[in-house]
This record gives C-alpha cells, sequence and structure tokens, in this order.
C-alpha cells in the first residue's frame, strides 16, 4: 500500500478565501502569497523607453521615479489576464511619501458605484458629488433607459448638438432621429436598457466582466427587426432600411466566433457598412446620453481633478484605475483628465500625475480611443500576445506549461496554509507558509504527483494543470478563458473548492471540468474508453478513469499500455499507479510493462517528441514531471514520419462505415468525428501543391472546422462540403482502411480501395478549386486574380517611395526588399509633395499584412514547415517589371462587401491597390515641381550669396537690431534664431565645401542656373528624386523663410521707430519756472527768519 | 512662406527689404540717443506736473512764515533755516535745467521735493498753531467766568464765540493774506470786548483779576478791595476758590 494523502489537505473555506478572483477582493496577505510577477510583457508608447526590463518593477522604476511629472500609462490585457492584479501590486509596491496614491476598483463595474468610491476617496472634494450623478436615482431602470433612449434619438436630431459629431450630416441624411422615434422603438429594443444596467451595475459584475456598455452589430439586427413593420419616415430612409435589412440577415447568421475578435472587426465594417456606421453615430452619442440620464455635466469631472490638482500641488498624484470599462459614459472626460499633461501647462497650477489604466483589446481597438488618445500614452504595457488564430491575446506570464505550473503551486501553497497561517505571516520577510514542509506524505507524494519548487501539486501532477488550462475556452468564444483568471476558476477552483470528493472517492468528479471545456476536448479515444470498459463496469468509475487519462496522463490509443519508468514504477495511460491508488482508482495496467526486454521503453527520436513533449530524463523516459513545451508546440509541426502510428482497430473501421453509411442515409451521427476524417482526408491528402491554390489561400480557406459533409452542420458559404454522395463515403472509407489496415488487406480489397481512394481525390480536387474561385474575388472579367503581383507592387510602391528601394535596382535587390521586414524610411516621406506621404501614410497599418500574405504566397516550401524557405520570384518578376515600366498597378477585382470574413485582408489589398494606384504615377512630377518652387524661392532669398554667407549677413542686421531694440518683433527674432541654431547643428555654417548649404546650392544652381535636364521617364526621375538632397533643402527652405519674416518684421519695426522720431518734447521753460518759484519761496522764508523782514 | 510672400518681401518699394533694413538699422544709434533725451525731458515735466502741489505749499507757508515765525523756537529757527537753504538749493538746480546732464540732476531735486516742504511744513504749521493758541487761548475762560456773572453774561457769550472762531484758524487751509486779515480782525474784537468789559464799571484791577483768573494765573494779593467789592456787589464771590 502507497503511503499517499486520501484526504485533502487543504480546507474549502480557505480556497474559496485564496481564490477570490478579483484582485482586490482577497486580503492583503492571500494577495501577496499568490503574488506572481508579471513579467515578459510587451511595452511600447512615447516613454517605453524608460521601462528598462519589462516586468513589475521595471515598470514601477519608471513610473514612480522622482522626475516623472506626467506619465499615462495603459495596462492592456483580455478580462481575467491580471491588469488588476498589476496595478494593485503597483498600489502596494509604491513607496514615495510625498506622492498621494488613489487606487479605484472596479467592484460592480458601474459608473455609479465607480464615482461613489471617487467621492470616498478624494480628499476634502466629497461636496462636489452634491448632486453629481443623482437624477438617476430618482428614476427606475425603464425610466432610466427611456431616458437614456430618448437622449440618443434627439443626439441624432439636427440642429441638437452644439458640438454633433461628424456624421451629422449622414444622420440627416437618412432621417435617424425620426427612424427610431416610435415608441415601438421605445419598447421593444432591449440594447438601451443593456447599456443603462451595465453602467449602473445592475447587471452586476459577475455578468459584466468588462464588457463594454456600447451598440454592437447584434443590436442592429434587432432594431432592423422591430423597425421592419414600421412606416419609414423618408424615401431615403425606405432606402436605409432596406440596406439594413439586407445586412442584418448576414448578422444573424454570424457565429460567436465570427463577430468577436479585434482582428474581425475591420472586415466585419466592410461587410456591414450601414449597420456599422448606426453602431458608431449610437455610440458617438452614447457619453453624453448617459450624462444626461446622470445628471453629469461634461465638465464636471474635469473641474473635480483640476480641483483636486490644484489643492495637491505641489505633491504628485498618483491615481490607479483598475478599468477604464467601469468609467464607461465619461470615460471621455476622464481620459481627458489623464492626458492633461502639466508639463505642456502655461499655468504651473496643477500638480503633476501619474495614472495607470487597465484596459482590454477591444476597448483599445475603439476607433474612438485610437483617434484620439493613442498618441498620448506614455507606457502601453501588453500583458498577452495575439495568439495563433489573432483573435486573443494569449497572456504572456502564462505562456510556458512550466510557468502555469508555478502559478498554480503558489496558489495551493497558500490554500494549504489557510487564512489564519496567512493572516498571521502577513507578507513579512520570512517565506510564505508551506504545509508540505511537515507533512508525513511530503516524499511520497511529491514522487508521485510532482513538486514546484517543493510545493505539492497533490491532486494535479505536472501534466494535469497545463492541459486542463489549455482546454479553456469561453463558450460565447467573446473572450479568451487562459488567462490567470481563468487558471482560478476553471482549473484550480473546481477541485480546491470541492476537498471532500477525494475523501469520498469521487475525485476526479464530472465537476472538476468546468463549463469551460468543451465537451469534444474532455472526450479519449473509443479504443482507449473500450479498454477502460474492459477493465471496469461501473459507469461513474468509468468516466473518472477517462478523466484521470485525458488530463493527468496520456488517452491516445499509442499510450494505453503498461509502461515501467525510469523509477521503477508502473504506469498506464502515462499515469502512475500510485496515483491510481490515491484517488481510489482501479489500476488499468498489466503488473508487468507491455516491451518488458528487461530494460527501459525506448528513448522518443529526439529532445521533442512527436506530441511536443520534452523528453523527461537522460533515457527519455516519459515523466509525469514533463510539461507540454507549448512554444515547440505551436512553431512546429511533426513531419509525418514521426507521427505516432495509431492503430485502428477493425472494430473502429467497422463503426466508422456504420457511420458513414448512416451519413449517407440521411440521419448522421457522432458529426464531429466524420467530419475530422473528412478534413483529414482533404488537407492531408490533396496534392495542394499541383492544385495551384497558394498556401495563404488553403490554409484561410480550408481549415478543419470548414470542411464538412452535406448535412452535419448547418453550411455556410465560407464551408466546404463534401456532398452526400456515395464517391465521398467511398473514399474515406477508402482512406481510412489503407491508412489504417493497408497491409492486411487482401488483394481484391486493396483494389477496390485504391480506386475508390482515387477517384474521390480527383473529385476533391476539381471541387477544392471550383470552392477557392468561388470565394475569391476575380478580375471584371472573369479572370483570376494575381494576389501575389498585386502585394508585389502595393509592397513595392511603398518601398520605393519611403527610400528603400529605387525604381532602377536590380529587380532581385527590389524583390528582396519588399520580402524583408520593413527598416526606416530614408526618403523623408513626411518632407515631400502630400500626395507622396499619403501614399505611404495609406499602407502604413496594412503592409505587415500584405507582406505575410506575398511571403506565403511565393513560398515554396521545403520539407513540411511553412516557415519561408525559398521565394518563387518568378511570380515578382514580372510585376516589378511592369509597374516600373508603367508606374500603373495590375488590374484588381473590384471591392466588394461579399469577401468572407476568412480572406479579408484581400479587402484592404484591392483598397490600397486602387489608391496607390491612383496616386502612384503622379508623385514624381509633383514632387519634381515642388522642388523647382522651392529653388526658386531658395535662389531668390540667397540673393547671389552663399549659404554661408547670406545667413551670416542676415543675422548681422537682425542681432543688431534686436539689441538696440529689444521689443522688435520678439517671436521673429526668436523663431530666427532657432532656425539659425539648426542650420548650424546640421553644419550648413560649416565653411566646408562638402557641407549640406553646398549640396543645396548645388541642386539650385541646378536646376535654376546650369538648366539642369531631368529625367523624363517616371523610373528615372523617381531615382533622381529619392538622391536629392530633400531634407537639406527644406531644412534651408524653413530658415530662409523664418528669415524674411524676420527681415520683414524688424523692417516694419524700424521704419515706424523712425518715421515717429524721438516722443513728444517736454518744457524746459516749465521746470525752470518751478525751480524759481522753490527759490522765492525759500529766499523769503530765509529772509523771515534772518529777521531781514 | 509662398512665392508670392517673398516676392513682397523684395517689391514693397521696388527694393530689396534686407537692404532697406540695413540701412535703416545704421540710422538707429542717433535716432535711439534722440528719443532716450525727449523720454528723459518728458519725464520731469511731469515730475514738474506731479510737484506743483508741493510748491504751492511752500509759497503758502512762506506767507504764514510771517505771522508765526514769532512762535518758532531758537533751537527750531536754525533747523528750519537748514531746511529752507536747501529748498532754496533745490530751487536753484531746478531753474538751472537746459541740457541732459541738468535735467538729470533737476529731476533728482524734484524727487526729494515733497520730503522737504513735509519738513517746512511741520514746523511752521506748529509755530502758527501756538500763535493763535498765545492770542486767543485765554478767551475760551475769559467768557466762561463772565458768563457767570448776570450782569456781564452777554458778554461773556461773545468772548466765547470769538474764542472758538479763532481757534479755527489754526487748522484753516487759506492762503497767507487770508489767514493774517482774519488773524487781525479777531484781534481787534478782543480788545473791543475788553473795553466793553470796563464799561460795566470793571476798574483796570478787576479786569486784569478775571483775565488772570481766565488764565489760571490769578494770586491772592490780584483780589483787592476793589475787586472783592465789584465781585461782592454782582453776587460773585462764591463762584471762586483759592487753589495752588
Amino acid at each position: 500500500m502507497t503511503d499517499l494523502p486520501r484526504t485533502a489537505c487543504w480546507r474549502a473555506d480557505d480556497a474559496r478565501h485564496v481564490l477570490a478572483t478579483e484582485a482586490l477582493e482577497g486580503s492583503e496577505a492571500a494577495f501577496l502569497a499568490t503574488h506572481f510577477p508579471i513579467t515578459d510583457f510587451e511595452i511600447e508608447g512615447t516613454r517605453s523607453a524608460e521601462v528598462e526590463t519589462c516586468d513589475e518593477e521595471g515598470l514601477y522604476d519608471a513610473l514612480s521615479s522622482s522626475d516623472v511629472r506626467h506619465a499615462f500609462c495603459v495596462v492592456e490585457g483580455e478580462p481575467g489576464s491580471g491588469k488588476s492584479h498589476l496595478i494593485r501590486w503597483l498600489r502596494g509596491r509604491w513607496s514615495i511619501e510625498d506622492d498621494e496614491v488613489l487606487l479605484i476598483q472596479r467592484l460592480d463595474g458601474s459608473l455609479e458605484g465607480t464615482l461613489r468610491q471617487l467621492q470616498l476617496k478624494l480628499p476634502g472634494l466629497e461636496a462636489r458629488f452634491e448632486g453629481f450623478a443623482a437624477r438617476a436615482q430618482d428614476l427606475t431602470a425603464t425610466g432610466q433607459a427611456n431616458e437614456f433612449f430618448s437622449n440618443l434619438v434627439l443626439a441624432l436630431r439636427h440642429g441638437h448638438l452644439t458640438n454633433p459629431p461628424p456624421d451629422q450630416d449622414w444622420c440627416e441624411k437618412f432621417s435617424l432621429d425620426q427612424v427610431l422615434h416610435p415608441a415601438e422603438v421605445m419598447e421593444r429594443w432591449s440594447a438601451p436598457r443593456r447599456i443603462v444596467e451595465l453602467l449602473s451595475g445592475r447587471k452586476g459584475d459577475e455578468d459584466r466582466d468588462q464588457d463594454l456598455a456600447r451598440f454592437v452589430l447584434d443590436d442592429i439586427a434587432e432594431l432592423e427587426e422591430i423597425l421592419r413593420p414600421l412606416p419609414a419616415p423618408s424615401p431615403r430612409a425606405v432606402r436605409f432600411l432596406r440596406e439594413l435589412q439586407k445586412e442584418a440577415q448576414g448578422i444573424r447568421s454570424l457565429t460567436d466566433e465570427e463577430k468577436s475578435g479585434s482582428d474581425n472587426q475591420e472586415a466585419l465594417r466592410i461587410r456591414f457598412e450601414n449597420s456599422a456606421q448606426l453602431v458608431d453615430a449610437l455610440n458617438a452619442r452614447r457619453n453624453g446620453a448617459v450624462q444626461n440620464v446622470l445628471g453629469i455635466s461634461t465638465e464636471g469631472l474635469k473641474e473635480m481633478f483640476d480641483t483636486l490638482r490644484r489643492e495637491l500641488a505641489p505633491r504628485r498624484l498618483v491615481l490607479l484605475l483598475e478599468d477604464i470599462t467601469a468609467w464607461e459614459g465619461v470615460d471621455n472626460q476622464l481620459i481627458d483628465v489623464l492626458v492633461t499633461n502639466v508639463e505642456t501647462r502655461e499655468d504651473n497650477d496643477l500638480c503633476p500625475m501619474v495614472s495607470v489604466v487597465g484596459l482590454t483589446p477591444v476597448y483599445f481597438q475603439d476607433r474612438h480611443f485610437q483617434a484620439n488618445y493613442r498618441q498620448r500614452i506614455t507606457h502601453h504595457v501588453r500583458l498577452g500576445h495575439a495568439d495563433s488564430s489573432g483573435s486573443f491575446q494569449e497572456v504572456s506570464s502564462l505562456r510556458t506549461g512550466d510557468a502555469q505550473v508555478r502559478f498554480a503551486a503558489s496558489y495551493l501553497r497558500a490554500i494549504r496554509a489557510g487564512r489564519e497561517r496567512l493572516e498571521s505571516w502577513g507578507g513579512g520577510p520570512d517565506p510564505v507558509p508551506n504545509t508540505c514542509d511537515g507533512c508525513r506524505y511530503r516524499t511520497e507524494c511529491h514522487a508521485a504527483f510532482g513538486e514546484e519548487r517543493g510545493v505539492g501539486l497533490f491532486p494535479f501532477n505536472r501534466q494535469a494543470i497545463p492541459e486542463l488550462y489549455k482546454s479553456l475556452v469561453d463558450p460565447t468564444h467573446r473572450s479568451t478563458f487562459q488567462t490567470p483568471r481563468g487558471m482560478l476558476q476553471g482549473v484550480l477552483g473546481p477541485t480546491l473548492n470541492d476537498p471532500y470528493s477525494i475523501a469520498a472517492g469521487e475525485y476526479p468528479k464530472a465537476t472538476i471540468v468546468s463549463s469551460w471545456i468543451p465537451e469534444e476536448t474532455q472526450r479519449i479515444p473509443t479504443f482507449t474508453a473500450e479498454t477502460i470498459a474492459a477493465k471496469c463496469h461501473d459507469e461513474d468509475v468509468q468516466e473518472r478513469l477517462a478523466r484521470l487519462l485525458r488530463f493527468w496522463g496520456s488517452c491516445e490509443a499509442g499510450a494505453a499500455t503498461t509502461t515501467l519508468d525510469d523509477t521503477g514504477e508502473l504506469r498506464f495511460g502515462n499515469v502512475r499507479r500510485r496515483i491510481y491508488d490515491a484517488f481510489g482508482l482501479p489500476w488499468l495496467g498489466e503488473d508487468h510493462p507491455a516491451h518488458d526486454d528487461g530494460g527501459p521503453t525506448p528513448p522518443p527520436r529526439s529532445e521533442t517528441d512527436a506530441r511536443g513533449w520534452k523528453a523527461g530524463d537522460e533515457h527519455g523516459q516519459p515523466s509525469d514531471d514533463r510539461v507540454p513545451d507549448d512554444r515547440t508546440d505551436r512553431n512546429k509541426r511533426p513531419n509525418r514520419a514521426d507521427r505516432p502510428f495509431r492503430p485502428v482497430r477493425t472494430a473502429e473501421l467497422r463503426r466508422f462505415q456504420e457511420l458513414l453509411s448512416r451519413w449517407r442515409s440521411g440521419a448522421p451521427r457522432q458529426t464531429e468525428q466524420l467530419n475530422r476524417v473528412a478534413a483529414e482526408l482533404v488537407l492531408e491528402r490533396l496534392p495542394w501543391n499541383r492544385l495551384d491554390i497558394p498556401q495563404w489561400v488553403r490554409t484561410r480557406l480550408f481549415t478543419r472546422d470548414l470542411i464538412i459533409l452535406e448535412g452535419t452542420r448547418q453550411a455556410r458559404s465560407t464551408h466546404f462540403v463534401l456532398p452526400n454522395e456515395d464517391w465521398v463515403s467511398r473514399g474515406i472509407e477508402a482512406f481510412l482502411d489503407l491508412r489504417d489496415a493497408g497491409s492486411a488487406l487482401d488483394r481484391n480489397e486493396l483494389e477496390r480501395h485504391l480506386r475508390a481512394y482515387a477517384a474521390a481525390l480527383l473529385e476533391l480536387e476539381a471541387r477544392v478549386k471550383e470552392h477557392a474561385k468561388l470565394l475569391l474575388p476575380a478580375l471584371e472579367d472573369g479572370m483570376q486574380w494575381p494576389l501575389a503581383a498585386t502585394a508585389t507592387q502595393v509592397l513595392l510602391a511603398r518601398a520605393w517611395l519611403r527610400g528603400v528601394a529605387s525604381p532602377l535596382d536590380p529587380p532581385w535587390q527590389q524583390w528582396r526588399n519588399i520580402l524583408a521586414a520593413e527598416e526606416e524610411a530614408t526618403s523623408a516621406p513626411q518632407e515631400r509633395v502630400d500626395s507622396w506621404n499619403e501614399t505611404v501614410e495609406r499602407t502604413r497599418g496594412s503592409h505587415g499584412k500584405h507582406r505575410t500574405m506575398l511571403q506565403s504566397l511565393v513560398n515554396l516550401p521545403q520539407g513540411d514547415t511553412d516557415a519561408l524557405a525559398f521565394a518563387d520570384a518568378s511570380i515578382g518578376a514580372q510585376a516589378i517589371e511592369e509597374l516600373s515600366q508603367s508606374f500603373r498597378l495590375s488590374r484588381v477585382p473590384t471591392l466588394t462587401e461579399n469577401l468572407v470574413t476568412q480572406i479579408a485582408e484581400l479587402g484592404y489589398l484591392i483598397r490600397d491597390a486602387n489608391e496607390t494606384d491612383q496616386r502612384l504615377g503622379k508623385v514624381p512630377a509633383r514632387e519634381r515641381d515642388r522642388l523647382k518652387r522651392l529653388a526658386l524661392i531658395i535662389d531668390k532669398s540667397l540673393r547671389g550669396l552663399s549659404v554661408h554667407d547670406h545667413v551670416q549677413r542676415v543675422d548681422r542686421v537682425i542681432e543688431d537690431v534686436s539689441n538696440r531694440l529689444p521689443n522688435a518683433a520678439p517671436r521673429a527674432v526668436d523663431e530666427w534664431k532657432l532656425r539659425k541654431a539648426e542650420l548650424g547643428n546640421l553644419g550648413f555654417l560649416d565653411p566646408d565645401e562638402d557641407g549640406p548649404g553646398r549640396d543645396v546650392e548645388d541642386l539650385v544652381d541646378g536646376l535654376l542656373v546650369s538648366e539642369m535636364t531631368l529625367p523624363e521617364a517616371q523610373a528615372e526621375l523617381l531615382d533622381w528624386l529619392l538622391r536629392a538632397p530633400v531634407r537639406s533643402l527644406n531644412v534651408l527652405h524653413l530658415a530662409l523663410n523664418s528669415a524674411e519674416y524676420a527681415i520683414g518684421e524688424l523692417h516694419h519695426f524700424v521704419a515706424t521707430f523712425l518715421s515717429e522720431g524721438p516722443a513728444s518734447q517736454g518744457s524746459f521753460r516749465e521746470i525752470q519756472n518751478a525751480g524759481e518759484r522753490i527759490t522765492t519761496a525759500a529766499s523769503l522764508m530765509l529772509a523771515i527768519l534772518r529777521g531781514s523782514r | 512662406m509662398t512665392e508670392a510672400d517673398l516676392q513682397a518681401n523684395h517689391d514693397t518699394s521696388g527694393e530689396d527689404l534686407l537692404e532697406m533694413l540695413e540701412g535703416l538699422a545704421v540710422r538707429l544709434p542717433e535716432a535711439i540717443r534722440e528719443r532716450d533725451a525727449g523720454d528723459a525731458l518728458r519725464a520731469t515735466d511731469e515730475a514738474v506736473v506731479q510737484a506743483e502741489a508741493d510748491i504751492a505749499m511752500l509759497e503758502r507757508l512762506a506767507g504764514i512764515l510771517t505771522l508765526a515765525q514769532e512762535s518758532i523756537g531758537a533751537d527750531e529757527r536754525v533747523r528750519l533755516q537748514e531746511d529752507v537753504l536747501e529748498l532754496e538749493h533745490a530751487g536753484d538746480v531746478i531753474s538751472a535745467a537746459a541740457n541732459a546732464q541738468t535735467l538729470d540732476a533737476a529731476a533728482e531735486e524734484l524727487s526729494s521735493l515733497p520730503n522737504r516742504v513735509q519738513l517746512v511744513e511741520r514746523v511752521i504749521s506748529r509755530a502758527w498753531q501756538a500763535r493763535v493758541d498765545g492770542t486767543f487761548g485765554a478767551s475760551d475762560g475769559l467768557g466762561r467766568v463772565l458768563q457767570e456773572i448776570p450782569e456781564t453774561r452777554n458778554l461773556g457769550a461773545k468772548i466765547s464765540r470769538l474764542h472758538a472762531e479763532a481757534i479755527a484758524l489754526k487748522h484753516r487751509q487759506d492762503d497767507a493774506d487770508t489767514l493774517a486779515e482774519a488773524f487781525a480782525q479777531f484781534q481787534t474784537q478782543l480788545s473791543r470786548f475788553h473795553a466793553e468789559l470796563a464799561r460795566v464799571g470793571a476798574s483796570k484791577e478787576v479786569v486784569d483779576f478775571l483775565v488772570a483768573v481766565s488764565e489760571r494765573e490769578s494770586r491772592l494779593d490780584m483780589v483787592t478791595d476793589e475787586v472783592r467789592g465789584w465781585l461782592f456787589d454782582r453776587n460773585a464771590l462764591r463762584l471762586f476758590k483759592i487753589s495752588l
């Protein structure tokens, strides 16, 4: 009998206390005991360079430095990713005594709750809150929703707002205020009520969870349904409602997954243009409408903070705001306050302020936030990285299995220590109490379940924690649950909140698998299930065993065998026998290993085996201490040869035949399994290289989720549907038989299968091509659109205008430049003619996507990896040649709304290609003309002198006049001095022959005096323009402009001064008279005093 | 700057503004000197305007000094003389202002004029007040005494009124001539009242006694039989008491 715990070594109430998921709910001691350093985050922002290390200490050092007078730090992360944790840690860590530190929690997530909290925490400003947000208390929930809605409708009306949003004309065009006016809309539309409930906290934080209180596309679909039977106020409104009706159908057919994810939003905007614009219009007016309901003035919050800052000056205010969504309704005003930089204000009346604000990626991507505040973020901390699907951010600090285990261990230690012991420890310098240290089971327990820095993982093991964690999925697909909060609520909570199940022999019971772990993830292969069923007849125990193998070990058919590990312990399904014993489960294996040849089981072929597992020890023996290496898992696909052999037993083949037969008869079962096999056939067996479907297209239009058998799921246009026909069922059957039992087939059977398999592949090839053709946009004449050529030309035009390539460079060099990561521009696009910079700016946000697409389109993969190896230069060569010759881009399809979400990026490519094509051809001539104009101005300004001599001459007279008349045009003089200093710094005033001044003189001479012949051909002209000293020309132009301005101003001043002559004359006679009167009076007095009068 | 702007810098008068500015800059030093001189004269002129009240005060004080000089003590007279000498010097300096240097000196003297006038005013005002008190101060007591005696009650009231009006001269801001005229009138009236007192039987002894009493300088030896008799006849003995 093993010496292992049979009961839980913690208490449920301690678990509940420590696992309080909101960072601010639990006690200080629990917080410190479970604090998991936040590291490896990404940092951006205008002052990100101040953060020396990308961890919490680095951030603290940067923000708390005594010379920081203004900081606006944004902590971006998915809900539950640790934003609050980091912000609370900053609160505890902040040790600058003179700073006034205010922490505003999320609590119920409502604006009202947040304002109440602020009221309690703002010292001495309580009175300012009297009446603030008081109006809402007089209204019922329905009243608030109705008033909010009425305010919104009024705000859509022309002339209602003093500063209407820019879309006011659009709203008026379709009479939107009248469209929304009918009473039915107010009564039936649920969106206003939902938003008011979120803002008022009536929905509660559990339900809100950082949801944005905003209108979304679904709201428009609901609105459209309400509006459909109602009369429209105008013919234009009728057309608008018709468009809305069309779009609403599309919106309703979207899955949650398609609606979520920041990457999808732009594609949705293009597809549902009218609905998206209506959403924008409503959201743009939301804050004003909410403020009216709550009785908040738009300036109230700002005034309150300004007052506080005046009173605090010169101390520093540190404002830590856990969640910006809790401020929705006044969030714009709040952010206006936070970005007010005391360093740039003329009045030195406000105290310095450091603010740290938590927000989600969805909020961060909001158009209003992007447009107004993004550039003003001083420190942008991103707690996660976009995951492989691009939809959600993976939490950086929990990216690896090791980190997940470490995180869980800190909670296990704190929960076992219990509330009282934690409180008496109190976060002091001693280590966190670890009950494992004095536990009699320690040695055996740690050996069986694993440990992390002395903390036992019981009842989990090193496999279970990451395996459960990576299975977490938000059932609504609105966010990721693979976050610290997900770990607590979805992995640790279900087990640790129910310690009795271990003693009761029920562990691992069904409840350990939360609703966040999809059912399909929990399933185990049939073979393993049958093995369990053969050994155990109790269904409850069977299910416990299935969970054990699935999460604590391996449920793969190949692993369902008895092995011996290096400690001499037997395992089945890679789970140690002692764990079966500890949980009171029957041992599934034999009493000796299956390959018992007297030595250990052969090691995997490489350090990282086929499933991405790290080798356990020097023999490569599997071990419970192994952790899935996520990076390996992500970055490397296993070679087909390395994949474990998966024997499909005859019974399983028969079962598949039955499933296929049911499907053919129109009554499919186990459709997921069927579709998985169908996808495998399409994705892994078709000769894709021969199909002329680029990898970029293939990986988007043909994924496991998009390949389905007819009738197994509701099919949308994006699905590649295998028809319910014999060739499909026979092909799949043949595929399985040939794959899994090929050598056991007799000749006839083999021939029959080979024919069916070949026929299926041929048919699939044709249908795959047809499907791709249907979904990919085509040119106007129906011809195939050469994607790679367009991407090449868009990127090439950008590269030319950024100066990293010239149209005269050899084609191979240009090709290399556009495929490589973008370097810093050398052509100073911002200083060129407007259309030059506009063309570059147009692709600023999309060139990365185009480049990735192009790399994928031209990639000639080597081996099984998709990494860029050799690029097919033939695709690009012609595109480069054509663009260099004509400066026109190849034809592109018309941009339509019908682009499916998966290839929405093509919409950007079409848009960018069109805009680049419209501008590129005109850019060289316009820039040439601009240079000529500048040359003319500079030449006149120099008055025949060299740059050096002219600057000296101008400076001499400006200095002379401004010294004698300091009041003469002081701003113009200061501006000139700055410009002159800049010229000096850039070497314009050096007497060198080769300085920038000389470059400009040569250019001006060439353009004006020597009548230099400029190239006619656009490529040569652009090349010449790229080499022209444009920066020097612009700098000198600005300086000479400043000089001329100062000269003009000073001339006016001096001329006026001289024409006015001396100030009005006084009179010597008046003065002399006064003196004489004084003398006379004094003489008279003296005479009297001397007695002579 | 646009091409058009640049043209404007060159073409306003057919000349280059830079060249024009250089030309104007040459004229600046002399123009600035002239401006500075004008500024100084104007400033001094303004100081004269501001000093007008002090000069007028000085002229008034000269008139008052004639009336008040007897009340100035010897030491005070010496100090006053010194202060007036300084004023005389200041007047000389100011009246000599004719160029930049003398203008500076005049401005400086003008700036110290208010303090100097104030010093002189303090001494002469005090002397004037002493003169008025010395001449009319006793009338108040005499008037009150005579009002206690039925036969001289009306006369006493007149003398008291005279006293009140005369004493007000101390603080009147009239010019010196007006003050001198008023002073002389009040003196004449007082002499007339004294003569009226003699007409109601008051011999010189009685009048001397009553005046002495009013001036709190009466002695027992002044209470002669005639004085006693005059007071007894008017039932006024009880009005007097002996004091040290």
